[in-house]
Formats: C-alpha cells, sequence, structure tokens
C-alpha cells in the first residue's frame, strides 16, 4: 500500500527538509500535498483523502493546533493521525497537543531517519489496530 | 523577568544547531561581522509575560551556504539563493525554541512568533547588534560571520 502525506508548515525551507526526509526514508509514497498554514491544509483535507499529516505549530492565518482542532470536529478528518515537527521544546506545550490528539511530537532539527521512524510506527500502530 | 543567556550560552546553542541541523561548523569569535556587504536578518519575538526580540544576522553569503545545505543542494545554485532568507528564518525558528527553555524553563508554554527575514547593510546590522541585551558572534570555518542577539523589548510590568 502507498500512502499520501500532508507536510504543513509556512517555511518553504522545512516543507522542502520533511519532503526529502520522506523521499529518503524508503516509505511507500505515492505522494507528497504541501500546505503552507492550517487553513490551507483543512482546504486540502476536504478535497482528497491524506493518510498521515506531518504539521508545524506555528503558523500565519491558522497554526497546527488550531488545525488538530478543527480536524477533530470533522468526522472524516478525525480519523487523520497528525505528526508534530516544531522547534517548541516546551513539555507543558507537547502535553496539550498529545491532548488535542496529537499522535507524536517530533523536535526541530531532526534527523530524516527520525522521520522514517516516526512515521513506520504510526503505521504499524494502526495496521495492528486494524486501520491501515 | 527572565535573565537573558550568556554570550558563551548563545554560542553553544547556535554552534550546536548549526552543526545538527546544516553541517556547518563555526566558532565563537570576538570579531565584529564585516563592515562591507549585506546580512540577512531573521527576526522573531519570544513572550511570555515579558518579550523578548530574537535577531540572527548571517552574511549572505553564508545564508546561501545555509539554504543549500537544508535543500541538499549547491550553494551557487540559483534555488539556495532564493531559499536563504527562508532558511535563514527557520534558523531563528529552531533557536527560538531552545532559546525559550533557556529563558522561561520547559514546564511553560512561550510564545514564538513567525520569523520576518530581511536584508540589510553592514552598518545597520551592526546598530541593531549594539542595542541588545545579549549577543555573540560566530564565525565558521569557511570564513563566514554570522552574529545572534537577544533584545529585551517589554518586560514583564509592561515597560520597555
Amino acid at each position: 500500500m502507498s500512502y499520501r502525506i500532508l507536510v504543513v508548515d509556512d517555511s518553504a525551507v522545512s516543507r522542502r527538509m520533511v519532503c526529502r526526509a520522506i523521499i529518503m526514508s524508503g516509505l511507500d509514497v505515492s505522494e507528497i500535498l504541501e500546505a503552507s498554514n492550517g487553513q490551507e491544509a483543512l482546504d486540502l483535507l476536504s478535497k482528497s483523502w491524506v493518510d498521515i499529516v506531518l504539521a508545524d505549530i506555528n503558523m500565519p492565518v491558522m497554526n497546527g493546533a488550531e488545525m488538530v482542532r478543527e480536524m477533530a470536529k470533522r468526522d472524516f478528518m478525525s480519523v487523520t493521525p497528525v505528526i508534530v515537527i516544531s522547534s517548541e521544546k516546551s513539555e507543558k506545550r507537547m502535553d496539550e497537543l498529545l491532548g488535542l490528539g496529537v499522535h507524536t511530537y517530533l523536535g526541530k532539527p531532526f534527523r530524516p531517519e527520525q522521520i522514517k521512524q516516526v512515521i513506520g510506527d504510526l503505521l504499524r500502530e494502526r495496521k495492528e489496530a486494524g486501520h491501515g | 523577568m527572565a535573565s537573558a543567556p550568556s554570550s558563551e550560552s548563545l554560542s553553544h546553542t547556535l554552534i550546536g544547531l548549526l552543526a545538527d541541523a546544516a553541517f556547518i561548523f563555526a566558532e565563537p569569535t570576538h570579531a565584529p561581522l564585516p563592515a562591507t556587504g549585506n546580512a540577512i536578518v531573521a527576526r522573531l519575538t519570544m513572550a511570555r509575560g515579558e518579550s523578548w526580540e530574537l535577531c540572527v544576522c548571517v552574511q549572505d553569503k553564508l545564508a546561501d551556504l545555509l539554504a543549500a545545505n537544508l535543500l541538499g543542494t549547491e550553494s551557487e545554485t540559483g534555488e539556495a539563493r532564493a531559499a536563504a532568507a527562508d532558511a535563514v528564518g527557520e534558523l531563528a525558528n529552531i533557536l527560538a525554541g531552545a532559546l525559550a527553555v533557556e529563558l522561561f524553563g520547559k514546564d511553560v508554554v512561550c510564545q514564538i512568533g513567525i520569523p520576518a527575514a530581511t536584508v540589510e547593510t553592514a552598518r545597520a546590522v551592526s546598530d541593531r547588534l549594539a542595542k541588545a541585551t545579549c549577543r555573540a558572534n560566530l564565525l565558521t570555518e569557511e570564513g563566514y560571520a554570522l552574529a545572534v542577539a537577544l533584545t529585551l523589548v517589554l518586560t514583564s510590568e509592561g515597560g520597555a
């Protein structure tokens, strides 16, 4: 099975770094979509199926936490797992995000193998739970 | 009020991030940034009651190298040059995450702003750095210069 992944970050450089890490990871990815803020991500998610969202927190227009809250309100988006990739290192912030339903929190700077690890873990968990 | 990190601490944090994120290796220096040419300056605020401005100033050639290393391309390409300001902004963003913990601690949420990057002359950068509460200058192994500065812009009592 190949996966569709959405990368959400206001920095084009950061999106490129994440996309490169996904490609280098060797995961079976059919398409990588990009959005520069939470609202753009919601617009994309409302039009097409995505298997995993990788999102930053600090973004203009709609930040990552607001995006996750909005996704939770929509049935068809609420099942889509979100991995947050952010420079923020506050444990309280991480707890807040995990409480909102974020699957995993990955700090910047990250190594490509960390992206492979968190996506691999997520896909394995979902397969075991009968979602994948 | 949070106390400003030392120049050594600023240097140490930035040196580690440059090596980890972009394979750029630098050392602290007392020498100022070059008096000629341009630099890319990324600024953002970190706020929790009081507000601090983080400023990262990178010599333009180094900004190209930073972008190239982050993107996995060559620094002489138009692609790297076009991404240079965004790359310095991203460096400031990553640095802010580490410094916010130093300033406010791990157990609180600090509001980190969106970085804004601009091209500034050497003179403008020098004037900006002179007003900083604390700062550090670095020199990379390629001989490029960069500086990081933190400035307290609003105290928790509301005064500047």
